[in-house]
């Protein structure tokens, strides 16, 4: 079957650096990519670069086989769509109109919103628990509410490979859990892409994983082969050590060798 | 009905009332009979009340359309439509052909064209790439328009003084042609209702609206053409006319107008409105004497404004 998504010899530059280098990836229905990278490696441009909103250097991005650059825009948002890290409100609207604008891809331009639109926003808010907000004013909303909107907005759009920008951004642990288990509940028939601070929710809801090192390295492979105390300790040059928890491995900043050390010892 | 729906029916029965009212005050009373007849009544209210009435209410129309349309594009809540240097550049060219003694034509004209080459410079200067640059570019080039108003006001006989301080102050009773304001803005509603989809969600931010299939430098360089053309014609009919940009905008957003499908229309007749009552406040307050309606228009405004931001949405 073709992929979602491919990137091919891909080369992206973020903020005078490069994210990727003739990075070659494939993300398949019902996989669950994680992208993990210290902050300003260029994981959200990577991301952006993705979905065809930010220009690449070289490569070639596809969505289900045909090149993302001959794509209409707007196909291109039903295939793959896009949690950003922060949300933009400069002027006011609805919780419901906010969710809402997901349904722009797939309402033809003369067309309004339909009461199957309203219906499908109205569930999408119900399942990130925003039901009985839908006439706030969004801009009203707790941070972590905002996010869990974001979120709702992009069920709304219903592309077949989210990209998430940090999803668990604003959350407190229950909502980051309850989050993740709700985009993991629909990856069976989707593919996920998520950028994550935390190894070890990579861990719970990724199978496969994208480490971006430095000056455009990257490793992927399955969580098992890529996600260990070494290649960890590597990418955000602080020793990380695991302890073997009831449901899998638990990883932690070891504060018992000193960072000096590591550099002299596993690199 | 959808409460979008009922406040544009709502705002379009204060702009049916406000041009009745328009048309019936003044010195003379005239009453509808007048409306058929022949005569110096039937003269004064198809050829003096009513083109000018007319004028006011697309000059507040425009001006409204482009400051939401404005305010969009450069995602600003404090954008109007004059923010790029438009009026700076319309006033220059307008004082100019005044200071050589153009006619009210020539004024006009260079008031509009004033206003397309101040637009076309800070664009050229600024390019689409950062909203700030192009903010701050309109701003800085602003500034430099009023220098060089401030310096041919220095130097104008004082014969044209008054002329050009009315001009710049907003005027409506040169009696110009109420068909370039008309077309202005029947041809910026049918370009920019279309876009209204599209603009609700670049109102959210670029990139969000790019990842939702909007193609978002087109739109932007659409909004931009839309809201030179109407604020050009605006200038040239009337002059310089400040806050109906600013505030008509916000205050729909505040009564619940935040679909642009509402909100571009609803200001149309909301900015149409209150320009169209300020200007007959204007004319009839101290009559004969005539008060400049931009002065009125704020007057007016400033209270509104603040009571609505006041308010709980």
């Amino acid at each position: 079957m073709t992929p979602l998504l491919e990137a091919h010899q891909l080369s992206v530059l973020a903020g005078g650096k490069w994210a990727c280098k003739g990075l070659d990836l494939s993300v398949s229905r019902g996989e669950r990519w994680g992208i993990l990278g210290v902050n300003g490696i260029g994981k959200t441009s990577l991301m952006h670069a993705l979905c065809g909103i930010r220009e690449i250097q070289s490569g070639q991005i596809r969505l289900k086989g045909r090149p993302i650059s001959e794509m209409k825009k707007r196909e291109a948002a039903r295939i793959v769509g896009l949690l950003f890290q922060d949300s933009e409100d400069h002027f006011p609207s609805t919780v419901l109109e906010t969710a809402l604008i997901g349904r722009h891809p797939h309402i033809p331009p003369w067309q309004r919103e339909s009461l199957e639109d309203e219906r499908i926003a109205l569930e999408a808010l119900r399942a990130v628990g925003l039901s009985g907000m839908e006439r706030r004013l969004a801009n009203t909303l707790s941070g972590g509410e905002r996010r869990r909107l974001a979120l709702a907005t992009l069920l709304v759009q219903d592309p077949e490979l989210y990209l998430l920008d940090e999803p668990t951004n604003h959350l407190d642990l229950r909502h980051q859990i309850e989050m993740l288990d709700l985009l993991a509940s629909r990856a069976a028939e989707k593919a996920l892409v998520m950028i994550l601070h935390d190894p070890n929710l990579a861990e719970r809801y990724c199978d496969r994983i994208l480490l971006l090192i430095e000056e455009g390295q990257t490793m992927q492979g399955t969580k098992e082969d890529i996600l260990n105390e070494a290649n960890l300790s590597r990418l955000y040059g602080y020793p990380i050590a695991t302890i073997r928890g009831p449901h899998g491995r638990i990883f932690f900043a070891d504060q018992t060798v000193p960072a000096s050390g590591l550099k002299a010892g596993c690199l | 009905m959808k409460s979008g729906k009922k406040l544009l029916l709502a705002l379009m029965l204060v702009a049916a009332a406000s041009m009745v009212l328009a048309l019936m005050s003044g010195s003379v009373k005239i009453g509808w009979q007048a409306i058929p007849g022949s005569g110096l009544d039937h003269e004064l209210l198809l050829h003096l009340r009513l083109p000018r009435a007319v004028n006011a209410f697309t000059t507040g129309a425009l001006l409204a359309l482009a400051g939401a349309l404005m305010q969009v594009l450069l995602r600003n809540p404090l954008a109007d439509p004059y923010v790029l240097g438009i009026s700076g550049g319309a006033a220059v060219a307008a004082l100019s052909a005044m200071l050589v003694g153009l006619e009210s034509t020539g004024t006009s004209i260079g008031a509009f064209l004033g206003a397309m080459l101040s637009m076309l410079l800070v664009f050229g200067l600024s390019g689409f790439d950062r909203h700030s640059r192009l903010l701050l570019t309109g701003i800085v080039v602003a500034s430099g328009w009023g220098a060089l108003i401030t310096l041919i006001l220095a130097v104008a006989p004082d014969g044209e003084l008054r002329g050009m301080l009315f001009w710049l102050m907003g005027n409506l009773d040169n009696s110009s042609s109420p068909y370039p304001g008309l077309i202005a803005l029947i041809l910026g509603l049918m370009l920019s209702l279309p876009l209204s989809r599209d603009l609700n969600i670049l109102a959210r931010g670029d990139i969000l609206a790019s990842s939702l299939g909007v193609s978002v430098k087109r739109l932007q360089f659409s909004i931009y053409l839309i809201c030179a053309l109407l604020t050009s014609v605006a200038v040239m009919t009337a002059g310089s006319i400040g806050f109906v940009g600013l505030i008509v905008p916000h205050g729909l957003r505040r009564m619940g107008g935040h679909d642009h499908r509402i909100l571009l229309p609803g200001a149309a007749f909301l900015g149409g409105s209150l320009l169209l009552l300020a200007d007959t406040l204007a004319r009839t307050v101290v009559a004969p004497q005539q008060l400049p309606a931009g002065a009125i228009m704020a007057l007016i405004g400033v209270p509104l404004f603040l009571y609505l931001l006041r308010r709980k949405p």
